[in-house]
This record gives C-alpha cells, structure tokens and sequence, in this order.
C-alpha cells in the first residue's frame, strides 16, 4: 500500500502570499526569510505568527538574537494592529538568545533553542535573525568552525520537531545564494526595496518552496497599520481563477448601455458586456462626463459600478450626482494619490471592490493620472502592465472603460499615447473641431470588437444633464485635420437678409 | 505616568517588601535583591540578559536622585551580579535607615517596571512581570530565594 504523504497548507495571514504561495505554507516545512534591513522581514514573520496562533491549540515560539534587540522589537511590532498583547507568554513566547550567542558557543545556543523547544512545544518556530549568528561568527575564528555544524544540527533538529520553522536573516540587496543554508531550505521568501529617485516600492519574491507551484517573479507589497498587503502580480489566467471575482460571468451577447442614447446608437446597440473601451480626447472634451454617466446608468439598471480616479481632491470634480451615489454605497470608489503604486496594487484593490460590490461596470479615469500615481520603477512597463490589468478585468467579466488624455494632433489620427488603442474591444474618440471660428466637439466610435458600429463623426455637446449627441457632420470634411471645410456640392442654406 | 497597576505603587511594594522580610524573618535587603532577582530571572528569556541589566543600572540611576547613597552599588554584569550588588548597598544602611532600605529597594523595582512600560507598553509589560512581581507573604511569587 502506498499512502502519498498529504501536506497540509497553513495560511499565512496574508492572502497575496499565499496566493503567491501556491496556497499556503507547506506545514513542517523551513522556510528563509531574508532581504536587507528594513525590508519588513520581522513584521512578516510575526503577521504569520500571529495568524497562526489564531488557530486553536497553537503555539509559536519566537527566538531574538543579537540582530535586533528583544525589547525594540517587543516596542515597535506592538504598533501593528496583529499584534496581541495578551496571546504573548501564553500562546507566543519571546525568548533571546543574545546572552548564549554572544558567548560565540553555538553548541549552547543549539541546546538552548532544544529545550526551549521541548518545553513549549510550539506549532510554528521563527529564530530572529539568523544572519547575525553568521556575522558574529566572522570575528570569532574559535566560533565559526563550530557555525557549519551548527547549521547542520539545527536543520536536523528542525525536521524532529513538528513545528513550522522560519530563519529570518538581512542578506544585502545583490547578495550571492552561495550560503547552504539556501539549499538546505525547503522555502525561501525573499523581501527588497527598489528605490527609484524618490519613491520605493516594496517587492516580494518566493525564490522557492517545495512541493508548491509558485507565483514566479517580484510581486509588490505594501506594509501598513494592519502590516503587510501583498499584491500578487496580476498574471493572467492565473491570479483571475484565484479570485472569486472569476465567478462573475459576463453576460453573454448583452449590451449596456452606455447611458448616451445617440452613442448607444452608434456602439451598435450599446457596449458588449464585458468589454473594455477606450475613450480618448482631449482635455475638457468630456472623457470625464461620459465615463461617469456610464456609472450613473449603471446604478439605474442596477449595475453596480466602481471608479477609479487618481485625483488630489476627488470631490471637486465628481458631478453632485455621482457623489451621492458614491456616499450612498451605490459605486464603489478607489481614489489613490500615492506616487509609488504598483498596477498590482490597483488591481488587487479593484478585485476586491469587485467581488463586495458585485459590481458590473468599472472606470478608470484617467490613464495619464494612473501613470502619474504608479511608481517610476513601474513606468517602463505601463504598457505591459496595463495590457495584463485590462485582461485580468476583463476576465472577471466587468465592463471597463478606460479615459486617456490625447492632445490633438491634425497631423495623424492616434487614440492613445500608450499604444494602448489595441488593448481595448472598443475605443470611442473626441475630437475638437473649428467650425465657423467656434470650437466644436465631436465624437466617434472607432472600433467595437466583432461588432458593427457607426463610423460617423458626430457634433456633441455637454449640457447640465449630460452629453447630448447632434448628427453627423455630413456638410463638411477635413474634420480630423481640426480645420473642417464644407463639403464639395454643399449649399449653405439662404438666409433671409432683409 | 497614568493608571500603573496598583501593586507597581512603590508605597504598597514597600509595605509588601517589609512585611513579606517580616514573615521570612529575612533582612529588608536580602527581601529586595530576591524581588529583583526574581523579576529578572523571569525577563531575561524574553529580552535577554544584558537587556535586562542595561534597564536595571537605568533604574538603580533613576532611583539614585532619590536615595543618593545607592550610588555606592559597585559595577557589575550579569543578573546574579546586579542582585548581588544591590544587596550589598542595601545592606549597608539597614541597621541604620531600614525605611530607607524598603524605599529605595521599592523605587528601584517600581522604576524598573515604569522604565520597562515605556518601552513596550503597559500591557505587555504588565504580562511580562505580573508572574514575577512581589506579592503579600504567602503568595506565590518570590518563593525562590537567589
């Protein structure tokens, strides 16, 4: 009879970890958390601590030693909201092994972290930091040919001990994994900080953790009140079925409407369920009106809806009716400011917002302030990022329209400064036109994916209760060079000139 | 500082340091080492020896502006030492100043907990020493002598 070993998966408290986990924590296995100082290793390892204690009957045992002071840590991971005081020497115990290690004897140490072990018998075992160990051994000769041994012992001793066990150790941005404890790991989590002129984004790594299909590459995370949020990277196909925003189905044939009958009209008989569209213009030509009027007929149809904004004062520039619906709870809204955002971030955010609301439509408004909020490091990729955001939304079966600022250029016909224009099913495009010295808007649909739409260009306006869309300037041509002529054959109507 | 548990009053562990030396027929000095001793025995665990020395010699220092005379304490490391050297300047001035003694030995450890507060709250610092702090004769804490 061959029974395969089941491993169970422990949750670490942090959902983004553990979808990047590949579901959890493989119990009784060791894991290396390891980044340079500062990268929130310790704060990880008592958020996983202390949602593991959570758990009835638990027990975590948690050995400081010379790399950070017992009572600054005790002092500062107080300040995040997962720490309980009063599971602290009943469920959790705090033991420093400063005095034997100073004594550079690792056999004493070994024995210590023993005994402590038999006598608490804990679930979860975290020794804080590792690293110092090795750095203390580096001016001990007498000391460090005893290290290795030492490793070696403890690994052995770790396996024995039905615990969950974590080294947490500083490695330098950069460094090497010659060391063997690397090897000998059946985990290792790595943290780091990229620093790009004056914004710093936080980045998680799994460089490996046996038995599990990771999430590869650097996810970004975020560390708070509540500790650290990580934003799994929105990897497509992938993180979509991990969320339960995936049991959104769009509705399949369905048109929404957009909330501008005419425009409606135009779309083909509104905008596919589901898809994603582009409206692009320029400044003041009413992106804005039409992204947010698609909210408000959201809420009319009983389509919940979430914006998007990236907005100093978002306030000022919601319309009384969208900030009423917002206050009421009837869209969703994720206004983000900071400088140093991932898409991930956003993503993660939205999928959130998505699931609680069950909403149907979301805005993101606009693409040029998403740009100005992520961090630098991310700019190089926006293009990539933002392809992998609108298919991991639109995998969720939401309706998304997107607005991008377009300064207009009577030279050439572009829709999006990204080259974003073939991200999206559909793109609709405002334009200003001079027409009899007088500034014009129009409007066009330029694409609906497998669909048939109008390709005329219409005259519209934005009156107080939205935009209002007059016909298709068919008197003139020349309209996309900005400077329109009246077309061959046309007659300018008789005035009365009495 | 606001709201210390009510046992941390240094007038009531003076009265419990005096009546518990009483009790065990024990002089007020070897009472008070064995308070702190115990006190320290229970944290060094938890924020390691030399952490709970550095805080001790902050005590004994704070607690000298008051009682000038404990800056005759010699130096020293290591928690068996700290009780030691608190004893013997303790012992020093029994015969002639025994409240003095049960104060100084009261402000010390009072000090010790308000110092210990300060760095990691009240109410982990409460947990932390509640099992090893002074209480009436009788009571289970200080049984064990140093």
């Amino acid at each position: 009879m061959t029974a395969r070993v089941s491993i169970r998966l422990l949750a670490t408290g942090l959902p983004g970890l553990d979808t990047i986990l590949g579901g959890g924590l493989p119990e009784f296995s060791f894991s290396l958390i390891a980044g340079p100082p500062g990268s929130g290793k310790t704060t990880l390892a008592h958020q996983i601590m202390f949602a593991h204690i959570g758990r009835p009957g638990q027990r975590a045992l948690y050995f400081t030693t010379l790399g950070e002071p017992a009572v600054k840590l005790l002092r500062y991971q107080q300040q995040f909201s997962f720490f309980e005081v009063d599971r602290v020497g009943t469920a959790i115990r705090f033991v420093n092994l400063a005095d034997d290690s100073a004594a550079g004897d690792y056999g004493g140490v070994l024995e210590r972290i023993k005994a402590e072990v038999a006598a608490f018998s804990p679930s979860m075992i975290f020794v804080d930091s590792f690293r110092s160990l090795f750095d203390d051994a580096q001016f001990r000769p007498a000391a460090a040919s005893t290290l290795p041994h030492f490793v070696q012992q403890l690994g052995i001793q770790m396996a024995s001990w039905q615990a969950t066990t974590f080294l947490i150790s500083h490695f330098p941005a950069g460094s090497d994994f010659t060391n063997p404890i690397f090897s000998v790991a059946d985990g290792v989590i790595l943290l780091s900080q990229d620093i790009d002129r004056n914004s710093m984004v936080r980045k998680v790594q799994v460089l490996k953790m046996r038995g599990l299909a990771t999430s590869p590459g650097l996810h970004t995370f975020r560390i708070t009140d509540s500790g650290l949020d990580v934003f799994p990277a929105a990897l497509i196909g992938e993180s979509v079925s991990a969320t339960a925003a995936s049991r959104l189905r769009p509705l399949s044939g369905a048109r929404m409407s957009i909330g501008v009958p005419r425009l409606d009209d135009m779309l083909g008989g509104g905008l596919p369920s589901g898809y994603s569209v582009l409206v692009a213009g320029p400044s003041g030509s009413g992106k804005t009106v039409l992204a947010r009027t698609f909210l408000e007929e959201g809420v009319r149809r009983g389509e919940p809806g979430i914006l998007v904004a990236f907005e100093q004062t978002p306030s000022l520039s919601l319309n009384r009716s969208i900030d009423e619906l917002i206050k009421a709870g009837k869209i969703g809204l994720i206004n983000l400011r900071s400088l140093d955002l991932s898409i991930d971030e956003v993503v993660h955010a939205l999928n959130q917002m998505i699931v609680r609301l069950q909403a149907r439509r979301v805005v993101i408004d606009s693409l040029s302030g998403f740009e100005l909020s992520v961090a630098p490091t991310f700019r190089n990729d926006f293009r990539e990022s933002l392809f992998r955001m609108v298919t991991v939304l639109a995998a969720t079966g939401v309706t998304v329209l997107l607005t991008c600022e377009l300064e207009d250029r009577y030279s050439d016909l572009r829709f999006s400064p990204y080259g974003s224009a073939f991200l999206t099913d559909a793109i609709i495009v405002q334009r200003y036109i001079e027409v009899e010295s007088e500034l014009k808007r129009v409007i066009a649909v330029v694409k609906v994916r497998a669909s048939d739409h109008s390709k005329e260009l219409r005259e519209f306006t934005i009156a107080d209760d939205g935009i209002v869309i007059g016909d298709a300037l068919r008197s003139f041509e020349g309209l996309l060079g900005g400077r329109p002529s009246r077309a061959a054959g046309y007659r300018r109507p008789q005035r009365d000139e009495s | 500082m606001a709201n210390l548990p009510s046992q941390w009053n240094r007038r009531t562990l003076q009265a419990v340091l005096a009546e518990r030396a009483r009790a065990d027929g024990a002089s007020l000095a070897d009472t008070a080492a064995a308070a702190w001793w115990r006190i320290a025995r229970t944290l060094a665990p938890v924020i390691g020896e030399l952490g709970v020395v550095a805080l001790f010699d902050r005590s004994l220092h704070l607690a000298e502006i008051e009682f000038p005379w404990l800056s005759t304490a010699p130096s020293g490391a290591g928690i068996e030492s700290s009780a030691a050297r608190l004893r013997l300047c303790l012992a020093a001035r029994e015969d002639a100043d025994p409240d003095g003694v049960a104060a100084a030995g009261s402000a010390q450890l009072s000090i010790f907990a308000e110092l210990l507060t300060l760095l990691i709250g009240q109410s982990l610092g409460e947990r932390l020493l509640q099992p090893a702090w002074p209480g009436p004769a009788g009571s289970a804490a200080m049984e064990t002598e140093p």
